[in-house]
């Protein structure tokens, strides 16, 4: 018997993570991409694969297993994923953020998350570069970082090696349904048809159901985001600060008069296995609109002076920005679509694609082979 | 640092330097910003005399002009941030980095007159210390007064090239060979025939196929191309050269335009991607002008008549001047460029020019970078 | 164009996979890859192989089959096979590199520590690689087994190796260092503009972000596309244009409000 073949729409992080697990499951994948592959929010992100930033809950759950699903991946892809287990810092200014925190502690331990508080002395230890007027730091040496434009690249490259598809340059126009069933795609390249069509299309994953009466709410949020020059390693960890984390789950602590809060500017940094620093990012809602802006630019500079003063000399070299697919309740959509089966949607995971792109992949392919569609 | 000029000028070459004093002649508040710690763009290293009409103060040496444009835009009270990079731009708001901190100009109009830079090649040894380009060489040796070594090699024989190998003889240095890809020679004749006599060879169907040397260039491997420019490998020799000068022509210094979302057209006789623009030097973005080699690699002679126009329509639509005023020096700046954009050298810009003009008035599809 | 080995002489992707052992395998080192797909009459990596891991049977004609947890990645049947078939691949050498170990009968003979260009099963340039030993084995009848070191991603690619050339030696992305020979590679696997390149390869990247190789980037691709260089876009341009220190770029809170 031949394998099933499955459509996924979408050559990103995501799209590419499902592929593969479908491929692993035993189907043929046909990836198809509009463009090149990973060239839009998957190439203009950070690689934090960060634990201590997902909301305790579902989040945090899936986003356990999919550090361990890199792990695995880092050793099984021939490709260089920049997989590393740095550890990661929450930098916490004040006693307010502190006493916010301390409660996630509890409830991040109670998911198996293990985590520290540190005083600013002891943190400085680690990470001489933190400024001295910090209240202190959360440790964990589970947040990791990654390269999401290696892994997008070693996943298709694992997909070809196995005999999957993989289609740039490939526009979607419209889905094929027979008798209310998704049963392919219509592109500018001709019909495909498939047991199953899998939505990885990011930004642009509602439009295409809209006229099938499915259009969930996915919003564009623009994260702008600096990069350095390169300098030997020097940033051991991945540090993100504790008001990135209030504007991400206590949106009531933000004050809207101020130019960071406008902006949603909260500090992320890493520096790459290449040596250059990334520093995000600002959160804003813009529409697609990819330019970055002075504003931004300067807010982000601002924050991350006062956090880190010790990379004052570092000269910035670029900016960019990259479109995060937000759903209204903050949670990634995955699975079938009610109105349309055999069609599977993966995709709204806004800031946490890439660290939740192997476990999205692997539940996708999972739901697929439930579903009794038979590889 | 919220003050509001009438123009911010970027860029204080012999473009940019003639808009502000058009701006600043007719009453206009002026800022002009360059990275260099001296205005006059690349006049200053121009120790040679200049071609063109006795209006664009031909027969001087370029830095003598270089002082004079700036003398008189000092006059007339224009403000000179130097030392100062324009990294970013939003509108009417450019961010400086002027005395080591970041600070913001906004001003109704713009005008981007930031030049072109060098373009580069790549050969076996392209990156040695000492493989350079001829006009960071210039400056090295005319401005800083840094000699590369005992002889050198120039790649490339435009005007550049040619001047610059005349120039090294002058400081002393000795011109191994000019080398050009092509069968004839591309700058002005005279200023071959002046290496000529030197005994400096011009070598043409030549390319350079290696740079070596232990830690920085020692010899340059060289070699001819057939009538089909294809590499003849057995005709390969080396020089002993100290430095490798590259002048392959330069390319518009325009990031700011791409950013600000100018459109853009391509025209490899003018050095790439240019914004498009009208005879006013306006391009298709509201208040924002251009001037000089970023409107099409040129000369110093056109890039000082494209800074008046330019200065002269901001002025004109910031009310400093009547739109019959305008009209009549455009018609004098337009007769002294179709001067200086004829002859056999000259006329293939005025074409390319032409066909910038029409692009900008949508005859043609605009280039624009989208996502 | 059909593929396969049948008709242009190189393992398809499917004939490729088809002879893999399996990715857990690579990880714990060194092990045969039998690149030999037709049902030709021989048997001389059966009987090389110490640790009976490779498997023909009496019926000669049968394609060898390999029993990857026996093999140690010895390399014995590598120097024997007369279709030169047989690469043994050492995944676990770095967190970055592997070591393909194969078959070789040109002269010169490399020299260890010697930096050559791996090539792909149709010989075109993929990757710089390093020569790691240079070995003689008595039974092979002069065979020589040249180990090089390659980027871990091109382990399956990389099948054989030659000479530098120019090519391989001009750097076009200063920053990066990155070479001509890797950007006609990129551009040949589908990267058809400079952003495409820059993802594939990191030429521009760095900290001119591209001033320097833009435009030859774009020639580069124009020449391998056959398009015209004036269709080829540059990538977008963003703020900072100047390298601006992080302390610096920032101006004073609330004057740009």
């Amino acid at each position: 018997m031949t394998k099933k073949e499955v459509i996924v729409i979408g050559g990103g992080i995501i799209g590419s993570s499902v592929a593969y697990f479908l491929k692993e499951k035993g189907y043929w994948p046909i990836l198809v991409d509009k463009d090149n592959f990973g060239k839009e929010t998957s190439s203009a992100c950070e690689g934090t694969v960060i634990m201590q930033s997902k909301q305790p809950g579902p989040k945090l759950e899936l986003a356990l297993k999919s550090r361990t699903l890199y792990q695995e991946l880092s050793r099984k892809l021939v490709y260089d994923i920049e997989y590393r287990e740095k550890g990661g810092l929450v930098l916490l200014e004040n006693e307010q953020q502190a006493a916010i925190m301390k409660k996630t502690m509890l409830e991040q331990e109670t998911f198996g998350l293990q985590v520290k508080l540190l005083t600013i002395h002891e943190a400085r230890k680690l990470e001489p570069v933190l400024s001295k007027n910090l209240w202190g730091a959360i440790y964990s040496d589970a947040d990791a970082q990654v390269n999401p434009i290696a892994v997008t690249r070693a996943l298709l490259q694992d997909v070809v090696k196995d005999g999957g598809t993989i289609l740039p340059h490939t526009k979607v126009e419209d889905l094929l349904v027979e008798q209310g069933n998704v049963c392919g795609i219509k592109t500018n390249r001709g019909e495909m048809r498939a047991a199953a069509v899998v939505n990885a299309a990011g930004i642009w994953s509602s439009s295409l159901t809209a006229r099938y009466g499915y259009e969930p709410k996915i919003i564009p949020r623009r994260g702008q985001i600096l990069v350095t020059e390169a300098f030997p390693p020097t940033v051991r960890h991945i540090m993100i600060c504790a008001c990135y984390l209030a504007a991400k789950h206590h949106p009531e602590l933000l004050d809207p008069t101020k130019l960071q809060h406008k902006l949603g500017v909260g500090t992320v940094i890493e520096q790459t296995v290449h040596g250059q620093l990334l520093i995000g990012s600002t959160r804003e809602f813009v529409g697609i609109n990819k330019e970055t802006t002075l504003a931004g630019i300067q807010e982000i500079a601002r924050h991350v002076m006062k956090l880190m003063p010790g990379l004052k000399n570092i000269n910035v070299i670029r900016s960019f920005s990259g479109l995060r697919p937000k759903t209204e309740n903050g949670l990634p959509i995955l699975g079938p679509v009610k109105e349309l089966p055999g069609l599977f949607m993966a995709t709204g995971h806004e800031g946490d694609g890439i660290a939740l792109a192997p476990i999205t992949g692997k539940i996708l392919a999972d739901q697929i082979a439930e579903t009794g569609i038979l590889s | 640092m919220s003050e509001l000029y009438d123009a911010a000028i970027i860029g204080a070459g012999p473009a940019g330097l003639r808009a502000a004093i058009e701006l600043g002649k007719r009453g206009a508040r002026v800022i002009i910003v360059d990275e260099n710690p001296y205005p006059g763009g690349q006049l200053f290293k121009q120790i040679h005399k200049f071609f063109g009409s006795s209006v664009h103060l031909a027969g001087q040496r370029g830095f003598l002009i270089g002082q004079e444009l700036m003398d008189s835009a000092k006059c007339l009270g224009v403000e000179f941030w130097l030392s100062s990079a324009v990294w970013g731009i939003t509108d009417h708001t450019l961010a400086v980095l002027h005395e080591k901190n970041t600070h913001e100009i906004h001003a109704k109009k713009i005008i981007l007159a930031t030049g072109a830079t060098e373009n580069a090649i790549s050969f076996s040894g392209s990156t040695l210390p000492g493989v350079l380009g001829a006009g960071a060489l210039q400056t090295m040796v005319n401005l800083h007064r840094v000699s590369p070594g005992r002889r050198i090699l120039i790649v490339g024989s435009g005007n550049v090239g040619l001047i610059v190998a005349y120039q090294m003889l002058q400081a002393g240095i000795q011109v191994a060979a000019v080398v050009e890809a092509s069968d004839s020679i591309r700058g002005y004749g005279v200023h071959a025939a002046k290496l000529r006599r030197a005994g400096v060879p011009v070598l043409l169907r030549t390319t350079i196929l290696a740079a070596a040397g232990r830690n920085r260039v020692e010899t340059a491997t060289l070699a001819h191309l057939d009538e089909r420019q294809k590499l003849l490998p057995e005709t390969a020799w080396q020089e002993n050269v100290a430095a490798v000068a590259v002048a392959a022509g330069l390319t518009p210094l325009a990031e700011l335009a791409w950013i600000r979302g100018c459109a853009f057209g391509n025209s490899a006789a003018l050095g790439g991607f240019i914004p498009l623009h009208d005879a006013d030097m306006k391009t298709s973005v509201e208040d924002f002008f251009i001037a000089g080699d970023i409107a099409g690699i040129e000369e110093a002679s056109t890039a000082m008549e494209e800074g008046s126009m330019a200065g002269i329509a901001a002025a004109q639509e910031l009310g400093f001047c009547s739109t019959e005023e305008k009209d009549r020096e455009k018609k004098l700046i337009y007769q002294r460029l179709e001067t200086l954009r004829s002859g056999s050298f000259g006329h293939i810009r005025q074409t390319e020019k032409i066909k910038i003009f029409t692009k900008m008035k949508g005859e043609f599809d605009e280039v624009r970078i989208d996502l | 164009m059909k593929c396969g080995l049948i008709y242009d002489g190189c393992l398809s992707q499917a004939e490729t996979a088809s002879v893999l052992p399996a990715a857990e395998r690579f990880a714990k080192g060194p092990v045969a890859v039998i690149e030999c797909i037709q049902d030709i009459p021989c048997n001389p990596c059966e009987k090389s192989c110490p640790h009976q891991a490779i498997i023909i049977g009496d019926n000669i004609t049968a394609v060898p089959r390999l029993q990857a947890d026996r093999c140690v990645g010895c390399g014995l049947c590598a120097a024997q096979c007369p279709g030169l078939a047989i690469f043994i691949v050492d995944a676990s050498y770095s967190a970055t590199e592997a070591v393909i170990t194969l078959p070789y009968e040109y002269y010169p003979l490399p020299k260890e520590g010697d930096i050559v260009m791996g090539v792909s099963r149709s010989g075109a340039a993929v990757a710089k690689a390093r020569v790691l030993k240079v070995r003689r084995e008595t039974a092979a009848y002069g065979t020589i087994l040249v180990s090089i070191t390659v980027p871990k991603k091109f382990m399956h690619t990389i099948r054989s190796f030659r000479a530098l050339r120019e090519a391989d030696k001009r750097i076009v992305c200063r920053c990066e260092e990155i070479t001509e020979t890797e950007i006609r590679l990129a551009v040949r696997q589908g990267a058809n503009t400079v952003k495409d390149v820059k993802l594939a390869t990191r030429a521009g990247m760095g900290a001119c972000q591209g001033t320097s190789c833009r435009r030859e980037i774009s020639r580069i691709i124009a020449e391998e596309t056959g398009a015209s260089p004036e269709e080829i876009l540059p990538p977008r341009f963003r703020m900072p244009v100047r390298p601006i220190p992080l302390a610096q770029l920032a101006a004073e809170e609330g004057k740009n409000d």
